[in-house]
Formats: structure tokens, sequence, C-alpha cells
């Protein structure tokens, strides 16, 4: 997993619970990495995982929120250090689309070890969109606040429907729609 | 925990992340590093291979320069030297002519000059498409007798006619006069290409080629020949566009007409180059007719006036003639006729040489082969011209095998007076001679002395057909005596018998001896009845036939008298 999920995880956590919090991550799960992260580099997915799992256990929060919040923040950054991405379309369903077949095209292009989810559009109207999230690392949650957030920075409202596909949570279906 | 000890934890983490951001960094750069080396190394190697490529597209773009140039020398010295070994069979040819030759000789060594002459034409033809297109092609016209012409060709036709069982009938109006100014090659070729293309699209049918003369509102005369076949036909839209260049939607015609495509459409070039018209009228299943006319000048009075311009010359110290030329053949030739007339000569064999004999010898006339050896006939004569202080006046001939108007130029504008054109016959050079030379013509003076014997009619006959050789005539019209009886005979025989193929080819075998006996008007009515009855009309034949035999007999007293003075000689 790229350094930038890791770091701009911390710093969603420093941002909402102090560095304390962070210290206390990384103090209670000892990463093989020692918490030490930039951006440009990888680091094990597994490291995310543990931090997440102490964290909503001791804050006796859902992970899906955590991780839904995490996507309010991570999209955020996005916006502010890729506006290319976003100005190259005026609504979220073009973005959305976009994503699978240019954003995350350019991103393993620049990091050839990326892992990144698939994204397959199975029906797009006006106002419907219906997308399916397909990767090893059940990020759907994830997922599901970028979207969240790309509905508000493109100043739409809408409904966001996931259904899990199969047992795992490695295929999920988002139906999106507008109001 | 302290606030410190939690910020000095801190900041050592960041320590430590900047130090492997700082590696990580490094090895990108290097990796950049190295990328770009590669990337430079590419673009340099594509740069190579885009200037290879051009060098090689340079080259060959010269190769195929050079080798279009070594095309258009190869065709110009081809064209040389196939027609210089030609020229020399018509040459001997000539020779033959001169020496004594009964009947069947003369007719064989008569189809050996024509089939060569057509060889002739048709090289130069081949080689002069794009001149023609060029408009480059020149007219050279010389008098000729188109029955002689016309059927020297049918001749050599015939052997094709029989393969597709066609027979091949001609009618010269009797109005077509005897000898005509034209371009004998370019009417030739177009005959030989509207002939040829009849006989190939008919079988077990008839081709008929019918002159007659045309005047039109200001008197001029054209001739107009039409070749009609019994063949089966062209279709109405092929029929449009006939005549033109080959092209794309042709495509049909170029199939069916065979060759390149370019024959008809090289007649109708040929044709407005001789100030004619062409077209094509055909029927489907019927067959078709090709139509020509050709502006002609008919030539009065006899072919001997050459001649007669000798006589007039003043008798004045009469120089050499000075022969350049390096074919050996074409110079045996040459000289064979100048002994034969008894005129003196020197020879040069390369251009050089020339120059060499100019500053030392002044000519009466030179004549001057254009390729050469050494030193070529243009830079010859313009050697001469401009430092040969003995010969800057001399007239200049140019003996050239091409009857392009643009070698032609050449020449005149290296200094060259005028041009004989190779082959050429007896009379033309003589004529040549004649109208430059200052010299003493002993063998026409022999002849001229003879002509007070001979009425002009013999004359004609004696300077036209033996060349004033009065042996050679005696020989023909002796046995033209001997056999006339016994042919008479056959004739009343094959009459009574209705075998006309006989008659025809009786009359066939008549015609040259009754020419050269000086019975040309009879020559032209056997002519007249052959053609006749090759068509199948027979009646109308037969009403000339009697007319033929009764001419004949009292004819017959003028060939003695011929003889009698033939003898005395
Ligand atoms: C400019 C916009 C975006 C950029 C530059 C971007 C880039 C990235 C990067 C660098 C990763 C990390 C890959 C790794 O860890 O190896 C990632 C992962 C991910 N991205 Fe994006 N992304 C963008 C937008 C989005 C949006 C709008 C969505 C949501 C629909 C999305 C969904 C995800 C998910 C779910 C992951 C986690 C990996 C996984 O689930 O397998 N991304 N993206």
């Amino acid at each position: 997993m790229k350094g930038i999920v890791f770091t701009e995880f911390f710093q969603f956590i420093e941002d909402n619970f102090g560095y304390e919090m962070v210290d206390e991550l990384i103090e209670e799960t000892q990463p093989a990495s020692g918490g030490i992260y930039t951006a440009v580099g990888s680091y094990p997915f597994n490291e995310l995982v543990s931090y997440l799992t102490y964290f909503c256990k001791k804050k006796e929060m859902d992970p899906a929120l955590a991780l839904r919040l995490f996507g309010h923040h991570l999209f955020n950054v996005f916006s502010k250090n890729y506006q290319q991405f976003f100005k190259a379309q005026n609504g979220s369903f073009g973005f959305l689309a976009s994503i699978d077949n240019h954003i995350h095209v350019e991103v393993a292009k620049l990091y050839p070890d990326a892992e990144l989810p698939k994204f397959n559009i199975i029906s797009q109207t006006e106002t419907e969109m219906v997308m399916h999230y397909t990767s090893e690392r059940k990020l759907h949650a994830l997922a599901h606040g970028l979207i969240e957030k790309t509905l508000e920075h493109y100043h739409q409202k809408g409904e966001i429907n996931t259904q899990v596909l199969g047992e795992d949570g490695s295929q999920v279906q988002f139906k999106i729609t507008l109001k | 925990m302290s606030n410190a000890e939690l910020l000095k934890k801190r900041i050592e983490r960041e320590r430590l992340a900047r130090k492997q951001a700082e590696e990580i960094l490094e090895k990108k750069s290097l990796e950049l590093y190295a990328a770009n080396e590669k990337l430079q190394l590419l673009n340099l190697e594509l740069e190579k291979a885009v200037e290879k490529r051009t060098a090689e597209l340079k080259s060959a773009k010269i190769a195929a320069e050079k080798a279009q140039l070594a095309e258009k020398e190869f065709l110009a010295k081809m064209s040389h030297e196939i027609r210089t070994p030609l020229n020399a069979v018509v040459g001997m040819a000539n020779l033959l002519h001169t020496t004594s030759l009964n009947d069947i000789q003369e007719e064989y060594v008569d189809d050996i000059k024509y089939a060569a002459d057509v060889l002739m034409g048709l090289i130069s033809d081949v080689l002069d498409i794009s001149k023609i297109e060029a408009g480059e092609l020149a007219l050279n016209e010389s008098e000729f007798d188109l029955r002689e012409s016309l059927n020297a060709l049918v001749r050599t036709l015939d052997y094709k006619a029989r393969e597709n069982d066609n027979e091949l009938v001609v009618f010269i109006d009797h109005q077509v006069p005897e000898l005509i100014l034209a371009d004998k090659n370019v009417i030739n070729q177009i005959l030989l290409n509207l002939i040829g293309n009849a006989l190939k699209f008919t079988t077990k049918g008839t081709i008929s080629i019918n002159v007659n003369v045309l005047i039109d509102g200001e008197g001029n005369s054209q001739l107009q020949f039409e070749i009609i076949d019994t063949g089966k036909g062209i279709e109405p839209e092929k029929l449009a566009s006939i005549f033109e260049k080959y092209q794309q939607e042709n495509k049909a015609i170029k199939v069916e007409y065979g060759g390149t495509g370019l024959g008809l459409s090289i007649c109708k070039e040929l044709v407005q180059l001789h100030g004619g018209k062409i077209w094509a009228e055909s029927k489907v299943g019927e067959g078709s007719t090709f139509s020509f006319t050709v502006k002609v000048a008919p030539i009065m009075g006899n072919k001997g006036e050459g001649n007669e311009e000798v006589v007039d010359y003043n008798n004045q110290l009469g120089g050499k003639i000075l022969v350049v030329e390096d074919s050996y053949l074409n110079l045996k030739y040459l000289l064979t006729l100048l002994n034969s007339w008894e005129v003196d000569y020197d020879v040069a064999y390369d251009g050089e040489e020339a120059v060499k004999l100019c500053a030392k010898e002044q000519y009466q006339l030179i004549f001057m082969d254009m390729q050469m050896p050494k030193m070529n006939g243009y830079d010859a004569t313009k050697n001469i011209r401009n430092f040969s202080v003995l010969n800057s006046e001399t007239p200049i001939v140019a003996l050239t095998a091409s009857a392009l108007l643009e070698d032609q130029r050449a020449a005149e504008y290296a200094g060259v007076n005028s041009h004989l054109i190779k082959p050429f016959s007896p009379g033309q050079l003589k004529r040549v001679i004649s109208q430059y030379a200052n010299y003493q013509d002993k063998d026409n003076k022999k002849k001229t002395s003879k002509q007070g014997k001979f009425n002009d009619e013999e004359w004609q006959v004696l300077s036209e057909y033996f060349d004033g050789d009065t042996e050679h005539a005696r020989i023909v019209v002796e046995s033209f005596m001997s056999s006339n009886k016994e042919n008479m005979k056959l004739m009343a025989d094959y009459l009574d018998n209705n075998e006309f193929d006989s008659v025809t080819a009786l009359m066939h075998k008549c015609k040259p001896s009754l020419a050269m006996v000086g019975l040309r008007e009879l020559s032209n009515l056997a002519a007249e009845i052959e053609s006749l009855l090759k068509s199948n009309k027979n009646n109308k034949a037969i009403e000339l036939i009697d007319d033929f035999l009764p001419k004949l007999n009292k004819d017959l007293p003028r060939v003695e008298q011929f003889y009698q003075k033939l003898k005395n000689e």
C-alpha cells in the first residue's frame, strides 16, 4: 500500500484525536515499518488493518464508519493535490467513471507497485449510476466515503445504496441515485 | 508520557521518514537519469536510422535517374546499332539490284529489300513512339510508287492472311498517280497497323484495301485509304474512343487489340502528321471499315530528273568527294556506287581522320556519318566549319539513320547542309551528289550520249529500273519477249477453262516485267485485273482482259524496237 494512505491516515487520526493517538497506534501494534512512512514509499497493507482494528476497538467505533470518515479526509487531499482530474469532469458520474479508466490508470503508471481497486460501471443514466467495487483489500467503506465527498464536490445531492455481493466483501455494488 | 517526550519521538519519526524519502528520491533520480540516458541513446539511434534511410532514398533516386539516363542512351544506341546492319541489308539488296538478275531474282531481291524496309520502319516507330507524342517526329517525304509499295506490303502480309484463311485484295484507282511525294514509312506503318488489326479480327473473310483520290475545294489532292474487313466488328461504345490513347476505361480495347494498345492512337498521330484524318465505321457481326486520308503531292514528269541536272555541270576540274563513315558495310555500299559512277573519293573512318584530310585537300562534297568513334560527325563538322581553311565552305551532307527532327536540327546546328537518310537508294545518292558536287559524271555522260537513240519513255525505264545499265535491260527485255508468247497462250487457255486463279497468278507475274520493258500502262492494267479477280469481280476483269490482249499486241513492236536499240549498244 502506498505511503500516502498511511501518512494521510495518521493525519486524519491526529486531526481528530491528537498525535498521542498516532503514537499509541504505533506503540501498541508494533508495525514492521516502525510507523515511519513517506508518501512515495510502499508499506505492508496489514499495518493499516492493525491500526484500524486497534483504533475501532479502543473507540468502540464501527470500522466502516471510520473508513468512511477517512474517505472524506482523503478526498479533500486529492481534490487539493489533483485538481486537473476534477476539472476534467463536470459531474460526479463522469468523474467516478473516470477513476477506473483514467485516474487510477495514471496512478498505476506513476507507482507501478500501487494496489488499486477495480470499478466497473454497470449502468448509467442521467440520475442513476450502478458501479461495482472489486478489491482484495475490501476497502469499500473507504470508497463509500470518497463517493459521498465526490457528490458534494460537484454540488450534487443523492443517495448511495451499498450492497455487498458475496460473503467476503471483496465485491460491493454502489447504486447512486441523484435527487 | 510527557509532551516533550512525545515531540521528541515524533521528530525522530519525521527525521527517519525524511531520510527514507530522500533515499527513495535518490533512487528515483538515478532511475530517471538512466531512463533519460536510454532515451537519448534511442533518439540518437533513431536519428541515425533516419539519416541512413534518407541517404538510401537519395542514392536510390540517383540510381533511378542514372538508370533512366542509361535507358535513354541504350535506346539511342540500340536504334543506331539495329539500323546499321539493317542499312547494310538494304544497301546490299540495292547493290544486288545493280547486277544482272533475272525476273525471279529481281523479285526476290525486291522482297528482301522490302522486308528490310518494313523492319526498319517498325524499329524506328517503336523507338520513336515517345517522339511522336512529343511532336518531335519529322515527316520524311520522298517520291515513291504507291502501287509497288502497297503490293509489296500486301505480299509480306499474305502469309499472315492465310493463317486465318483470309484474302487480301488491293484496289488502287487509276486516278492515283504513279509516283507520289509522301512519307512512305508513315503510310506503311498506318497501313500495317490497320491491315494487321483487320487480319486479327477476321477469319475466312476478305480484307479489301482501296485507294482513291479526293480533290478538295482548292484543288488539293488527298489520298483516301479504306481498309474493309468482314470480321466480327466493333461495338459502338468501343468505336467512339478507339483512337484515343490507351486509358484505364479502354482496357477492353487493349485486350482485344493486343500489344501496347497504342497502335491506333499512333495511327491517328501519324495520319495527322501527314495532314489527314482517320475514322472508323463498324457493324457488329458484319465487319469494320477503317479509313484515313493523307495529303500527298503527285510527281509529274519522269523519275530521272536528277540525272539531267548532272548534264548541266560546267566542266570545272572536279575535286574529290570525302566519305566519312565507320561502318564497313555502309561504306562498301557507298563506295561501290561511287566506283560504278567513277567518282573520285577519299575515305575517312572517323571524325578525326576527316578533319586531318580536310586540312590537306579541298573537297567538292563531304558525306559525313554522324555516329562514329573517336570524333563524331557533329564535332567533325563543327571543326571543319570553324578551322579548315580549305573546306570551311564545302557542302557537308549528313549520313544519318535518324529521321528525327531533333537529330537533324543538331546536325544542321553543327553546320551540315542537308541530310541523306539511311537507307538511301542509288538514285537518292546520285541526286545529292549532282546537287552539290561539280564533278564530271562520266557514267552519265555515257548515258547522255545514249539517250539520243532512246525515246523519252525508254530512257525513263532505263534509268529508273536499270540505272542506265543497258546490258541488264537487254537481258530483261529479251527474257520478256521470249516468255511473252507462251504467257499469252497460257492466258487464253486459262480463260477458256475459267481458271481464274491461274489468270490472277499470271497477271501478278507479268506486272513487274511489263513495267520494266516500258509497258507501264499495261502493267497497271494487269494490277487492276489482278485485284478485280481477287475480289471476285470476274465480269469486270474479263472486260479489262479483253482490252489487255489487243493492247499488248499493239505495243509489242515498241518493245521490239527498244530491244533492238539495247542490242546495238
Ligand atoms: C484524483 C483522485 C484520486 C487519486 C489521485 C487516487 C489515487 C489513489 C491511490 C494513490 C491509491 C493507493 C493505491 C495503493 O495503496 O497502492 C488509491 C486507492 C484507492 N482509491 Fe483512489 N484515487 C482517486 C480517487 C478515488 C475515488 C473518487 C475513489 C472512490 C470511488 C477511489 C477509490 C479508491 C480506493 C477504494 C482505494 C483503496 C485501494 C483498494 O480499495 O484496493 N479513488 N487511490
